[in-house]
């Protein structure tokens, strides 16, 4: 018990104070507490059996029962000044409810946000990426499509695409983002954004708009061409009354990793308004 | 007399072995991590080319501590290419051998600093080079820790994905003093996949983990 509450104080004590204090630990125990890919934010999210964390807890304090409210805690960035009220209640909307809600890696309603940058006329020019993980039903496999896209040099009028849109299974010599892309940040895209054979599996064509049509159509003409991927921001709508983004901060902290960096509450019937202020998605 | 002089006989063989094995035996090997098999017969799944496959939880922990073991290959083949003690040779060899690790030379490395914002790409032939060519008298590169995070996926292709991400202490010597040293974290993108092999005259699919693309983003100076 005595264990419990140490370890527990160490990884919550930002939000009992105003100000969070940063932890430096040596580096294999900090390791173990920073949250390193956004599919291991959900397993903790979600408190789930097989997180590294848990075996990390189990066999280095032998703390066999951790409580759902304190390891989401731990998923928020305790270096910002939060509304504690607030927070409170997101906890109890998330653990407190008869069917306490749980984040899955094939909803749909998650989204990654990608601050780009490539050259355009000579110039390097920023612009946002919005992917999502489209599921197989069939065959049980997913991949990263691009939702929509957002820039001032990017036309809005395209209502063809200048490209082959392919049609998946990739098996004939195209590709696709695989499931695992946002393990070494969507790097993939620099390569993706060059193989204009597959550009079509790199589109969710259910809901893309004229604006992803002419990024597409002018990287097909090479007037555009990808650099990097400079920032990701991962939004997550399926909490019922709540949104919340996740970023990464990479310190030497234990509060450190894949984090909760705004919480906002929005009710379901604003979502729509939400994703397409901030989504840029008029279809959903 | 004549057992006394067998007896003696045998003493001094002993002692001779022994002494023979002090001075000459290679010390054991130091086992870095080995994949835990499990029995030959559920290695691996049962072929079906429609493509969705359910691996056991036997199975995919072999795959598991199979990407584990190469991503601890990786990082020994890095500290023997970038070890200025090394003759070229030898690197070579180790270039070679990281290579195979790949499920392709067209995998890339991806290194960002804190410093800027300027990310680079380099297929991972590319970044072995430039490692090997390092100007440090001496590179120390410590494999701090590392943890297959996300589970395999299956991706459109057929493969599967999953990521590791390990965390590496990088120093470089000039004249025996620190010149640069720096954390950096990696995360490494897995991909079991599927090969043709003939067993007994019959044309079977086996299984097999390989690396692929890499991120490495520099943390901190330490």
């Amino acid at each position: 018990m005595k264990a419990t509450l140490t370890i527990l104080c160490i990884a919550v004590s930002g939000m009992v104070c105003v100000r969070a204090q940063v932890v430096t630990l040596p580096y294999e125990e900090q390791f173990e507490w920073q949250v390193k890919q956004i599919d291991e934010f959900i397993d903790r999210f979600n408190n789930a059996e097989q997180t590294p964390i848990r075996q990390f807890l189990q066999k280095q304090y032998a703390i066999e029962e951790i409580n759902r409210s304190d390891l989401l805690m731990t998923l928020f960035n305790l270096q910002k000044n939060w509304d504690t009220t607030q927070v409170r209640q997101f906890l109890h909307d998330v653990i407190k409810v008869p069917e306490a809600p749980q984040l899955h890696f094939l909803d749909n309603d998650w989204y990654a946000e990608l601050t780009c940058s490539g050259l355009y006329d000579n110039r390097y020019q920023d612009f946002t990426l919005i992917l999502t993980i489209k599921a197989n039903a069939e065959t049980g496999a997913s991949r990263w499509v691009i939702n929509s896209v957002s820039a001032d040099f990017i036309p809005n009028t395209d209502t063809t695409a200048a490209f082959p849109l392919n049609k998946i299974p990739a098996t004939q010599g195209t590709r696709t983002l695989n499931p695992a892309s946002f393990g070494t940040d969507f790097m993939g895209l620099v390569r993706a954004m060059q193989d204009r054979a597959s550009f079509g599996n790199y589109i969710n064509l259910e809901v893309a708009d004229k604006s992803v049509l002419g990024f597409f159509n002018l990287l097909y003409k090479n007037q555009l061409e990808f650099r990097q991927v400079s920032h990701i921001t991962y939004h997550f709508l399926q909490i019922p009354g709540w949104v919340f983004r996740v970023e990464n901060f990479s310190r030497q902290s234990s509060n450190s990793g894949w984090l909760i960096n705004e919480l906002i509450q929005v009710p379901e019937d604003k979502k729509p308004s939400y994703k397409k202020a901030n989504l840029f998605l008029t279809q959903h | 007399m004549i057992r006394h002089t067998y007896l003696r006989y045998i003493l001094v063989v002993t002692l001779l072995l022994t002494a023979f094995n002090f001075l000459y035996a290679q010390p054991t090997p130091k086992v870095v991590y080995t994949a835990k098999e499990p029995q030959q017969d559920n290695r691996q799944p049962e072929p079906n080319d429609n493509a969705y496959i359910t691996f056991t939880e036997e199975q995919r922990q072999y795959f598991t501590d199979k990407a584990m073991q190469k991503s601890h290959d990786l990082g020994r083949y890095l500290r023997l290419i970038s070890s200025k003690h090394e003759i070229e040779e030898d690197k070579l060899y180790a270039i070679r051998e990281a290579l195979q690790l790949f499920v392709s030379d067209s995998s890339r490395v991806e290194v960002s600093s804190v410093n800027n914002d300027l990310k680079q790409q380099f297929t991972i032939r590319e970044y072995l080079e430039r490692l090997r060519l390092l100007s440090y008298d001496k590179v120390e590169l410590v494999w701090i820790k590392a943890q297959m995070v996300s589970r395999f996926r299956k991706g459109e292709d057929g493969r599967y994905y999953g990521i590791i991400t390990a965390q590496q202490l990088f120093r470089g010597f000039l004249e025996d003093e620190v010149a640069y040293q720096d954390v950096t974290e990696k995360n490494i993108e897995v991909v079991l996949d599927r090969y043709l092999v003939f067993d007994e005259g019959k044309k079977k699919h086996r299984w097999d983990v390989f690396l692929s693309d890499i991120s490495v983003q520099q943390t901190r100076i330490k």
